[in-house]
């Protein structure tokens, strides 16, 4: 403990920096941060609570581990992100069984309507309803790959699916979604 | 109407996966550019799943890897070869598998090849030298002297002859391979240069036979004392040749004697094996 600095003024960025030096403090602060976000999300992608608190945990000693790695060029919240959602698949692999994510995506598509978007100021509510329409499998797949940034083989892993059926799927999902827009 | 935020309701549904898709990824898409959003989710989201966000087990688990001391490569090459958590560390803190170590074996080896090479007297020296190597590593890998874990051990659970025979594996596994690169790339050739193998065995046998009586450092300057009183003592030296030619130990009656003291040494590490536990607190007696 030497001078103490209140962690909750510095940013993300600075956080990450203390961390590369080893302060648990620092780590503390991230993880009161962006944990709430980052396991909510990745609820949004795997129902089984006990996988997803495994990647959280994986995903801050991850962040402990490599913050001296950290570029700092773009987001911090964008570099976690894509911790957390490898790490979801290194876990569900390593359990290798899945909690596929078309079982809430079934029930979830009623409570919310496009209002809802609007209302946050999402100019793109064609493509809100287009995607909304997608049948739950092509639409876990547009999640995983476009949403999340994963590579095929990625969102394979995370689906349980063959990297085949991903790319299979993304070109029906691409179709449907052109003749939806246009 | 600010729209720049997302409504408080609208995050409660997205943590209780109640919004559609496309509202999930609009969420998802603002949060990682807002804080002030992503507080606001974090105030919502302890109502909003009955307590999981918050789980202390998570952070607790993040804190207790995050101290938990890394492992050195050689635990981690131990690890790949399927070999057990606490036995690699065991293994790993054998000072004959430290860097420094081997390449001293590396050079003394290299030496008695360039000496070989050089003199062009025959791989002499190697027979000579060879033995010796695993006799320092094993006499150095345990006891109170020179074993950098020699307090846990004292504290442990745990056999002295498992720990023992460890060690001494982990020096023959590593030292034995240098040497017998050594021997294949040392002039004067046939199967005599490999003469050092079956010492190297009985030797390493007598030091641990010694160690159940005396603190191992000291049982290994005994033999190394003794193998080169013996290369001296058994030599004919009537017969023609060079050294190899006229010592009796490298003979083939030579090396079926050094197979039986071998087994000698053996049979007395089995019937005094309990004085390995004893071994390691002997160091206190003394």
């Amino acid at each position: 403990m030497g001078v103490s600095v209140d962690l909750s003024l510095s940013s993300d960025a600075e956080l990450i920096a203390a961390i590369a030096d080893g302060d648990r403090g620092a780590l503390r602060e991230l993880y009161v941060r962006h944990q709430p976000w980052l396991t909510a999300r990745l609820r949004h992608r795997c129902s089984d609570l006990d996988v997803v608190g495994e990647a959280v945990q994986d995903t801050f000693v991850a962040v402990w581990r490599s913050a001296g790695r950290w570029s700092g060029a773009g987001e911090p919240t964008a570099w976690m992100w894509g911790i957390a959602i490898r790490r979801l698949i290194g876990v569900l692999r390593h359990r290798s069984r899945w909690s596929p994510v078309s079982n809430r995506m079934s029930e979830a598509s009623t409570l919310t309507t496009a209002e809802d978007i609007v209302l946050f100021g999402v100019a793109h509510g064609d493509l809100a309803v287009a995607i909304d329409s997608l049948p739950v499998e092509l639409r876990a797949v547009v999640q995983a790959t476009v949403l999340d940034g994963l590579t095929t083989r990625e969102a394979a892993r995370l689906l349980g699916i063959p990297a085949g059926t991903v790319k299979t799927r993304m070109m029906r999902a691409r179709i449907q979604l052109r003749g939806a827009l246009t | 109407m600010n729209v720049t935020h997302i409504d408080e309701q609208l995050l409660v549904g997205y943590c209780e996966l109640s919004v559609t898709a496309a509202t999930a990824a609009a969420i998802e898409a603002h949060l990682m550019s807002c804080a002030s959003c992503r507080s606001k989710l974090a105030g919502v989201a302890i109502s909003a799943d009955g307590g999981f966000m918050n789980q202390q087990s998570v952070w607790d688990g993040v804190l207790e890897r995050v101290d938990r001391p890394t492992r050195s490569i050689t635990e981690r090459l131990l690890g790949v070869m399927r070999v057990r958590a606490d036995t690699a560390k065991l293994l790993a803190t054998t000072p004959a598998l430290r860097l420094a170590w081997l390449v001293a074996v590396v050079f003394v080896a290299a030496f008695a090849v360039a000496s070989a090479r050089v003199e062009g007297d025959g791989p002499w020296l190697l027979l000579v030298i060879a033995p010796l190597l695993p006799v320092a590593g094993v006499a150095t890998a345990y006891g109170p002297a020179l074993d950098p874990t020699y307090e846990i051990g004292v504290a442990a659970p745990m056999s002295g002859l498992r720990l023992m025979l460890l060690r001494t594996l982990a020096v023959l596994a590593t030292t034995m391979p240098l040497l017998v690169l050594a021997a294949l790339v040392v002039p004067g050739g046939g199967w005599a240069v490999f003469g050092w193998v079956l010492p190297s065995f009985a030797l390493v046998a007598i030091t641990l036979a010694l160690s159940t009586a005396i603190p191992p450092e000291r049982a290994g300057a005994v033999v190394v004392v003794g193998w080169l009183v013996a290369l001296v003592a058994l030599m004919d030296r009537d017969r023609a040749g060079d050294f190899v030619d006229k010592s009796l130990i490298f003979s083939s009656s030579g090396q079926a004697t050094v197979a039986v003291v071998a087994a000698i040494g053996v049979a007395i590490v089995a019937t005094r094996k309990t004085c390995f536990d004893l071994l390691i607190v002997s160091g206190v007696r003394r």
